[in-house]
């Protein structure tokens, strides 16, 4: 079957075999990662669907960047089989969300990358993580914070930068 | 440090998304980062996502009576703002606030002996002065008082349930009137007054609360515009009388499904839901500590009054002697908002974000 070729198998700490895929950064890394985590990216699902061989190419990604996704996949993918006696729910809504955390502990370009990368993947959950992240950090500041932050030039015309500080005047401190 | 990786504009529209509404300030300061992010944050597009996106029109402000000394003394309606989205603004002279929904707000002219209600739109400042109401008993100054009848204001199409109410605040509007006039009655309810606080919609059906020792709870229905009674039969609590009306605010619960109540009993501010599917009445929901959130004890109860409930957002407003303040039931979160003796609060929620271009970013903070 065609959509196989694509996908290898390793034993999982339970004794079971479970199926993985390789992905393929765009500098000809590769990761070998298990189905159910790739699939949460709905660009690689459908990659896996259309089969192929030597691994799934990701010719926008890059590895340090795949790596920390794959890291973020692999954590929010459900676990096959969970024991009955495992954490409860809310415990490890707790512990996903520490995750979270402390996954996007990074600087603003890593974060940027991941944006990318994540829409380029189509990975939902970590669009909104990451996408909320910067916006948490950039709400707070004044437009010429912001600009040096991305690096953005202030390309207003002078009379369109004299209306608006005088129809904004007083609004910033 | 080198800049970022450029991001496509689709990813900046991503990121504004998450913004937060109860910051409109945040916006506009994004707006004036370059001309691309201006485009992208005041385009009409944004607008819609931004609504879809967080549903709940954020609390921004809310509306008061001010106490102004004069010969004599009035009472002004002040907007005071609990967000960056309004400036402080003049008071309205002897206008009264009633009540605020879907972007509006309704005022009543406490120097005016008849009654005609104004319906003013903050994030506009288009005001519209509706017709006189008709009043038979001309000599009867209370009716400037506001003590025999309540309003409320809702966007038109709630009576259907066609509008999701998120960008409705320039639209077709009405007005709710429901007062003791001798004629005509759409409910027996002669031998009660109704409570100034303003109504609670569920559903589509407005709640007013009955001023009585009998507390009753006068219900609306906006789609057929029948009015039915319902009873409030509160269990006493110990020796003061919590269940007398000025104590009991009308609530939404379960995110906006059930009619509740929440009263404050001793140092508790305590919530009741009541359940008609399942036909048990009024039961407890909830009990908030209050001594845990703000320096509090049994001795203030008597000098606390709940002031007003914010729809949706789930934000209580209490006095506790001479300082305003919000509760957030979700979160618990207490937040001082005002100083002064006043005795009602109609809550004001809106989407508020830049407009279409950059000539119309002026009426975003005017």
């Amino acid at each position: 079957m065609a959509a196989a070729d694509s996908c290898d198998g390793i034993s999982t700490s339970g004794g079971g075999w479970e199926k993985t895929v390789t992905l393929v950064s765009s500098d000809d890394a590769r990761f070998e990662v298990r189905e159910a985590a790739a699939s949460l990216s709905q660009t690689v699902r459908r990659m896996i669907r259309a089969g192929g061989d030597g691994g799934i190419p990701l010719p926008k990604v890059d590895a340090r960047t795949l790596s920390t996704v794959l890291e973020y996949c692999n954590k929010h993918a459900a676990v096959p089989a969970p024991a009955p006696e495992s954490s409860s729910a809310e415990a490890a809504a707790v512990d996903l969300e520490w995750f979270d955390k402390e996954l996007m502990h990074v600087d603003l370009a890593t974060l940027c990358s991941l944006i990318r990368a994540a829409d380029y993947l189509e990975v939902a959950g970590l669009l909104d993580l990451t996408c909320k992240t910067v916006a948490d950090m950039i709400k707070s500041k004044t437009a010429e914070e912001i600009r040096q932050m991305f690096g953005i030039q202030n390309d207003f015309t002078p009379e369109e930068e004299e209306q608006l500080s005088r129809e904004n005047a007083g609004v910033f401190e | 440090m080198p800049p970022p990786p450029e991001l496509m504009e689709e990813l900046i529209e991503e990121i504004l998304l998450r913004f937060p509404p109860s910051d409109p300030a945040s916006l506009v300061r994004a707006a004036l980062v370059s001309t691309s992010w201006c485009r992208i944050v005041s385009g009409a597009a944004f607008r819609r996502r931004f609504r879809a996106f967080h549903r709940t029109a954020p609390l921004l402000g809310f509306l008061c009576d001010s106490r102004v000394k004069m010969d004599g003394f009035r009472w002004d309606g002040v907007l005071v703002p609990t967000s960056s989205a309004f400036r402080p603004r003049e008071p309205f002279a002897w206008w009264q606030p009633l009540d605020a929904r879907h972007g509006r707000v309704l005022f009543h002219d406490c120097s005016s002996s008849s009654y005609r209600p104004h319906v003013w739109n903050p994030i506009t400042d288009a005001c519209i002065t509706l017709p006189e109401m008709p009043n038979d008993d001309r000599d009867d100054i209370s009716l400037r008082w506001t003590s025999r009848w309540t309003s409320a204001v809702l966007c038109a199409a709630a009576a259907t349930g066609e509008c999701d109410h998120l960008d409705c605040h320039d639209g077709p509007f009405t007005v709710v009137i429901s007062g003791r006039w001798s004629e005509p009655t759409y409910a027996d309810c002669r031998n009660y007054s109704i409570s100034w606080d303003h109504s609670v919609l569920m559903g589509n059906a407005l709640y007013f609360k009955f001023d009585t020792n009998n507390c009753g709870i006068l219900r609306y229905d906006l789609g057929t515009r029948e009015m039915t009674m319902m009873d409030l039969h509160l269990p006493r609590y110990e020796d003061y009388d919590a269940s007398s009306v000025p104590s009991i605010q009308l609530m939404t619960t379960e995110g906006g499904r059930r009619l509740g109540f929440i009263r404050l009993e001793d140092t508790r501010l305590c919530l009741w839901s009541r359940d008609d599917e399942a036909d048990v009445g009024w039961a407890p929901n909830r009990v908030i500590e209050l001594e845990k959130l703000l320096p509090f004890d049994v001795s203030l109860a008597y000098d606390t009054f709940l002031l007003g409930f914010a729809e949706g957002v789930g934000v209580i407003f209490m006095r506790v002697g001479d300082g305003v303040f919000t509760v957030d039931l979700k979160s618990s979160k207490v937040m001082k908002v005002y100083e002064g003796s006043i005795n009602s609060v109609v809550p004001y929620m809106s989407f508020r974000t830049p407009g279409t271009d950059l000539g119309t970013m002026t009426i975003f903070f005017k």
